[in-house]
């Protein structure tokens, strides 16, 4: 059930995130070689080329597609975790696609209670860890059929995104597709880089297209193309 | 739009090839089927001396014959004789003795085995005139080979004499010379030279046995035909087969009409294919129809996550 809680605020948000990262919960801990370290030094590559943001002192990334079995989880994943294996910064990764969580089953640990359940029903925010401290997952909560109309809208992007700054040098947001919903672009539009996911020979151009169309208010923008045959990139660059 | 069908045939090219190679094969089991013309088979043994006819210069018997043999067939001095005396009404006219030599080149298979043997198929449906065309074909390829070898010792050729006689003008020519300019060789130099050419000449005797023969051979006299016989024999009665071989020509024109029929459908196909899907399939193409940057690609890593 979905209560009727107000927008969260910054402050809000900051108390419920030093709550949730003090210390972890039902002992999960966050194993760091779920990905292959090819899948993991792709993403490196990628945050790499996206260069503009290298230099922020706290960056959040949102990481979209326009469907999906984009692949949009699992880069996520890479990302963090290609940030907790080459920093020594903290790093959040948060889970808001409450119709099909991912990042959970990715990490092999318990989706619920997650972000579903702290905004509907006011239960405490509940974050996971990797052994050192530096990485943690905000799971999305129950898998639901279908999202709950207005879970993403009761969430403020810019106050969740403000706190996360404070508190985490490094936050990358895995959101819901970006052509089921137009608040996913006002997430987007929040951080400071967006990467945009698309699956090779399986995303549709017109799709993509318009979710780049969507983007066009996105600060610094890539595109991460997921499920390469094999083909060498070199090769790739010139197709 | 070439990236894209270029992707398409790679992302494709197994299922191209099995497809292609699978039309090629049933045009060419069709050809087979279809190629119901009985043939004539003859049997030729080629042995090391008609390598000689290549300038000795090693090889297969076998190979070296088939070759020539196929040169030979297109000539029509070479055919002419063979069909005259074949098909009594050759001569009749220009027309006829045209299909007739048109006929001959198309349905005659030459083909070598192993290292010595030739096999000649003829695809006719008048065994009779097919026989009487390979037993000519057979007489004439080894008279003309005989004639070819004897035609080429009458060239010059290296031997001790000759080694000598150019050894004396080399020194000549170096003597003129004296005065004008230093001597180009010493005693050394031309006793070495010599004793070259002598070696060369050695290296050279073998082949030279033969070439004796040859130098006083009659093309009639027994010594001329123990000489054929041991360059090139019949060595089984003619066959008349009802089985097409493996390599029938139909089958063959066949497979390859499939073969190039079959790429070009399948081609037109990748194409039709690369200017429909409307799916991702080059980082340029993504770059230029969305106008965002395009970062990098991840590999496969099992089941799509969500």
């Amino acid at each position: 059930m979905i209560g009727a809680r107000a927008p969260l605020s910054a402050q809000s948000w900051g108390i419920a995130l030093d709550g949730a990262t003090t210390g972890g919960d039902r002992g999960e801990t966050l194993r760091m070689d779920v990905l292959p370290p090819s899948m993991i030094d792709r993403c490196g590559t990628a945050l790499r080329r996206l260069t503009s943001i290298a230099s922020a002192q706290s960056t959040v990334i949102a990481v979209a597609s326009p469907g999906r079995r984009d692949g949009r989880s699992t880069v996520a994943a890479g990302l963090a975790l290609w940030i907790a294996r080459e920093t020594d910064q903290r790093t959040l990764l948060l889970d808001l696609d409450f119709a099909h969580p991912g990042q959970a089953e990715i990490f092999g640990v318990t989706s619920a209670p997650g972000l579903a359940e702290f905004v509907s029903s006011e239960e405490a925010l509940r974050g996971i860890g990797d052994a050192d401290g530096r990485l943690w997952l905000l799971p999305a909560g129950v898998r639901t059929n279908q999202a709950p109309p207005g879970l993403l809208q009761r969430l403020r992007a810019d106050d969740a995104y403000h706190a996360c700054r404070e508190r985490f040098a490094w936050t990358i947001v895995d959101l819901p597709p970006l052509l089921d919903s137009n608040e996913v672009v006002r997430w987007c539009d929040a951080a400071d880089a967006c990467v945009l996911v698309a699956r090779y020979r399986s995303t549709p151009m017109p799709g993509l297209e318009r979710a780049a169309h969507m983007l066009r208010g996105a600060g610094t923008t890539g595109v991460v193309v997921t499920a390469d045959s094999g083909i060498p990139e070199w090769v790739r660059r010139r197709m | 739009m070439l990236e894209r069908i270029l992707d398409v045939l790679l992302q494709r090219w197994r299922r191209l090839i099995v497809v292609v190679a699978l039309v090629a094969a049933a045009a060419w089991a069709i050809g087979l089927a279809l190629d119901h013309s009985p043939r004539v088979v003859v049997h030729v043994w080629a042995d090391e001396p008609v390598l000689l006819v290549n300038g000795g210069t090693g090889g297969r018997p076998g190979a070296t014959a088939a070759s020539t043999l196929r040169e030979l067939v297109a000539s029509d001095a070479f055919l002419d004789p063979i069909l005259a005396a074949a098909d009594p009404g050759f001569g009749s006219s220009a027309r006829r003795q045209a299909d007739r030599r048109k006929e001959l080149r198309d349905h005659l298979e030459v083909s070598s085995a192993g290292d010595h043997l030739v096999i000649l198929r003829y695809a006719t449906d008048r065994p009779a005139y097919g026989a009487a065309v390979m037993r000519g074909l057979a007489t004439a390829f080894a008279e003309q080979t005989i004639a070819t070898m004897a035609a080429q010792v009458a060239a010059a050729r290296p031997g001790p004499t000759d080694a000598l006689a150019g050894a004396r003008d080399s020194v000549a020519w170096s003597a003129t010379r004296l005065g004008t300019h230093a001597a180009p060789s010493t005693t050394l130099a031309t006793r070495a030279y010599i004793n070259a050419l002598i070696w060369q000449a050695k290296a050279d005797a073998a082949r030279n046995t033969v070439r004796d023969a040859l130098d006083s051979a009659d093309p009639t006299s027994t010594a001329a035909m123990s000489l054929q016989q041991a360059t090139i024999r019949v060595i089984d009665p003619l066959i008349v087969s009802q089985a097409p071989p493996w390599s029938s020509s139909l089958a063959l024109r066949f497979f390859w009409l499939g073969l190039i029929g079959a790429t070009a459908v399948a081609l037109a196909a990748l194409t039709f294919i690369g200017m429909t899907d409307r799916r991702v399939r080059s980082a340029t193409d993504l770059e230029g129809r969305t106008g965002i940057r395009y970062l990098t690609s991840t590999p496969v890593i099992g089941r799509a996550r969500p």
